[in-house]
């Protein structure tokens, strides 16, 4: 296992992640669990950043806390199932059930990794680093070592997208409702700034933590917050559904690029790799930002479906 | 305790507790926080069995991200899953 001892910070942080966890599965009130559930998220976040890991930070951050607790926040604004609290008994025995489960399986793993070091990549990766055109590792992995993943993750997306669009109805509301107050001038400032922020996180891919995925979910917050604020109201439109299906299809072109070439479909080496990654990235991430966007529209919406 | 060791260790608490909660509790919401917190959890195994040294292996790190962007997909179809099933019940 590794060499450098756990600092201080690591355990706070890891402390904090715990009872963010627990308040969040736990908490009296839907809401409350959500709200938990976003500090759970941030605390992470700085955990991943800080054991060395700054790309799962950043997606763990834009996605998976943020999107996410987008979601869920406007599922619980509306839902109105029962809010009970539990009975403390049933929380003790949860929390202790779940943490003596973790525990044993914790200490197992940590006794066998002790054990035996497994094998690591990061020498397969940084000797063929080279050859893929970027110099991030995590950036090579996912769009070229193993590019087969990202490709079916895509297509994960794309069938969500597609759900999402079968059961998005109409709008509520009659028309774009312009919010007062401070929050929609304040995104109409900050969403140029936001945008530009998502196209260098695409740009620095290549080179450092970064890339599409992170990228995507920066534009999907700025859809989802000129939503919210009604300053641009998002629909299905035909150039939404376009560009929902372009990540796939660009993603097969570079595939099947691999064949015309001769080499094993998804292969990607050469001077252009470089560019060709780039350019894939792009268009993924507009893929990405319009589906993570359309699962939060279509939560906006009502039941009967639309066109 | 080294840096890899404390990862593994709140990974396996983090999902050891979602996945308690997960089994035993009704309402979608509450599910999909589960879900959430447990692959999380499992997520951080992942990569804190692989960190040693310098530079953590990137291979679980693209992995970890790849989870995390199907958790998402999958939490956003659930809960309009949700919605919809609630609202039939009116």
């Amino acid at each position: 296992m590794s060499q450098t001892e756990a600092s201080p910070i690591v355990w706070a942080l890891a402390a904090g992640v715990l009872l963010a966890a627990v308040f969040s599965l736990y908490a009296h009130r839907r809401l409350a669990g959500v709200v938990g559930f976003l500090v759970l998220g941030a605390l992470l976040s700085a955990y991943w950043g800080i054991i060395g890991a700054p790309d799962v930070a950043l997606a763990e951050a834009a996605i998976g806390t943020g999107v996410t607790s987008a979601l869920l926040i406007q599922t619980v604004a509306v839902l109105r199932g029962p809010e009970a609290p539990i009975p403390f008994g049933r929380i003790v025995l949860g929390v202790v059930g779940g943490a003596s489960l973790g525990l044993v399986l914790g200490v197992a793993m940590v006794g066998t990794a002790a054990e035996g070091p497994g094998p690591l990549l990061t020498e397969d990766v940084d000797a063929n680093l080279h050859a893929t055109g970027v110099t991030h590792p995590v950036t090579a992995v996912l769009l070229n070592f193993r590019s087969f993943d990202t490709l079916l993750e895509i297509v994960v997306l794309l069938a969500a997208a597609g759900i999402a669009l079968g059961m998005t109805g109409k709008p509520t509301g009659s028309g774009p409702v312009r919010r007062s107050g401070i929050l929609p001038g304040f995104v109409q400032l900050v969403s140029p700034a936001v945008l530009l922020l998502g196209a260098w996180l695409l740009v620095a891919g290549s080179s450092r933590p970064g890339g599409a995925f992170q990228s995507g979910a920066v534009l999907a917050a700025t859809l989802i917050l000129l939503h919210a604020a009604g300053v641009r109201r998002l629909t299905a439109t035909v150039v939404l559904r376009v560009l929902l299906s372009a990540g796939l299809a660009a993603f097969v072109v570079v595939a099947v690029g691999g064949w015309v070439t001769g080499e094993p479909w998804l292969w990607l080496r050469g001077d252009a790799a470089g560019g060709i990654t780039l350019a894939l990235e792009t268009v993924l991430s507009l893929s990405i930002g319009t589906t993570l966007a359309l699962l939060y529209l279509s939560l906006t919406t009502t039941e009967e479906p639309g066109s | 305790m080294t840096v890899g060791e404390v990862t593994v260790l709140l990974g396996a608490l983090l999902a050891g507790l979602g996945l308690v909660r997960l089994l035993t509790v009704d309402g979608a919401v509450e599910r999909l926080i589960a879900l959430n917190v447990t692959g999380s959890g499992v997520l951080l195994v992942l990569v804190g069995l692989s960190i040693r040294g310098e530079s953590p292996d990137p291979v679980p790190q693209a992995l970890a991200l790849t989870g995390i962007v199907i958790t998402v997909a999958v939490t956003g179809v659930g809960l309009l899953l949700a919605r919809r099933a609630g609202e039939d019940e009116q």
